[in-house]
């Protein structure tokens, strides 16, 4: 993973520099003579948000690479170990994970200014480390209420108003843009799991995935079934729940 | 006479009270309680009423949800070049296609909780803030779009986690109607509905 940051940061940040990133966030634009008074009406508070995607050939080839993943490795292992782990077990599993990764979370609070959500960040890993059961439980939010505050190194960027740079797809990661892999890669410093060794990581990255699956790939395959172009769906979807995120 | 005046009095009260259209945070209870009613009806239960399920499903969302709404949204600047037949053909695929991908979400229900943060209404269009609470140990914000249309509340648009329904449609029917134009798109609308285009391989 350090190999990762040392090397493809810097690369990245050229690249963004090159392509003028900060321009790309582009809306679609609205053909305006062609409406009626009454048409034009139904637009106004409407959004248009939309991202640059100059790679969408190669992006296509790892999408579908990763749906053949997903449909031929992760499902059916993931089906497998949850005919083995009842649900409960599964979400305990997912907490453990996610409590490690604190120092991302409230990093980024504390780098967005959000000082509730760090100190909450803090708290709930003490309560959850303890009380929780090293993470499994979640009583922090159950019992004080304080929910995770989800914030990590890409939203702190666009905060500052960094635009995401154009679209891509990576294989095994998946949807991706320039802004969210450089703070992917920043992330990975504060995050526990990516200082064991590699064998080490690959096993953790590779449980997460299967774990994450068994409980929330329904969405993924659901996304499939209703899109008729799956590929655009997934692009937006991306999209707009990274914007969301990062104006909440 | 006094007590007549009075009961008019209250009378006219209560009739113009009831005459008031549902506030849209009612119009989304009112579909979410009935969902709910048919998803957790035993009788319904067996596999073998799967499909008087969601027909019964299909039905609820046909009284709150606006499908020109949707449509006129989705396709936004393609909207206003196509002829009133090509709308209404749109229109009845659209509606078919959302029907049964909202009905199936629906189905996915297995005893969560819904809580509704509260309602914004803005002159004729309202939002509907609500959150899934304990889905696979996560909370789901929703929000719900309406318009008021005759005094009454209609959805046109539904935000599962901040990806807009009508938002993503619109990208892909923008770029399908790019690439293929109107007749296209039907087409691949038509094919999707019949469950070939796309399925899960």
């Amino acid at each position: 993973m350090n190999l990762f940051v040392r090397y493809l940061t810097p690369f990245l940040f050229t690249l963004c520099l090159f392509l003028n990133v900060s321009h790309s966030e582009d809306s679609i634009i609205i053909a305006e003579s062609s409406f009626t008074a009454e048409e034009k009406k139904y637009l106004e508070e409407e959004e248009f948000v939309s991202i640059s995607d100059p790679l969408e050939p190669i992006n296509r080839v790892f999408f579908v690479f990763n749906d053949k993943m997903y449909f031929w490795i992760l499902r059916p292992v993931s089906k497998a170990y949850s005919f083995v782990f009842p649900e409960p077990l599964r979400i305990g599993f997912g907490n453990v994970i996610e409590n490690i990764k604190m120092p991302v979370r409230a990093i980024n609070s504390l780098l967005q200014l959000k000082l509730d959500g760090f100190v909450k960040e803090i708290g709930r890993f003490i309560i959850n480390s303890t009380m929780g059961i090293g993470g499994f439980g979640d009583p922090a939010k159950e019992v004080f209420g304080w929910a995770p505050s989800k914030e990590d190194l890409g939203q702190t960027f666009g905060r500052y108003g960094i635009g995401p740079g154009f679209y891509i797809v990576w294989p095994i990661l998946g949807p991706s843009n320039i802004r969210d892999t450089i703070g992917k890669a920043g992330d990975s410093l504060l995050n526990p799991i990516s200082y064991l060794d590699g064998e080490e990581i690959l096993a953790t990255g590779t449980f997460e995935a299967v774990n994450k699956t068994s409980l929330r790939g329904i969405e993924y395959e659901t996304l499939k079934k209703s899109s008729l172009d799956p590929y655009i769906s997934l692009r937006d979807s991306y999209v707009q729940t990274r914007q969301a995120q990062i104006k909440e | 006479m006094r007590r007549f005046w009075f009961l008019a009095l209250f009378w006219v009260f209560v009739i113009t009270n009831i005459s008031i259209a549902a506030q849209p945070m009612e119009r989304v209870k009112e579909l979410t309680d009935a969902a709910i009613k048919i998803l957790t009806d035993e009788k319904l239960k067996d596999p073998s009423k799967k499909e008087q399920r969601k027909q019964l499903l299909k039905d609820e969302i046909n009284k709150v949800f606006d499908w020109e709404e949707f449509s006129k949204r989705s396709l936004a600047q393609h909207w206003p070049k196509l002829t009133p037949e090509q709308k209404k053909e749109f229109i009845e695929l659209y509606q078919k296609l959302l029907e049964s991908i909202y009905s199936d979400r629906l189905d996915e229900y297995s005893g969560e909780k819904i809580r509704y943060e509260g309602e914004e209404i803005s002159g004729n269009n309202a939002i509907v803030k609500a959150i899934v609470t304990g889905y696979k140990g996560a909370d789901v914000p929703l929000i719900y779009r309406l318009i008021n249309k005759n005094n009454k509340w209609y959805v046109y648009d539904v935000v599962i986690e901040g990806v807009s329904l009508v938002n993503n449609y619109r990208s892909q029917f923008n770029s399908i109607m790019t690439k293929s134009g109107f007749n296209g798109l039907i087409k691949a609308m038509k094919e999707k509905i019949e469950g070939k285009g796309g399925e899960l391989k």
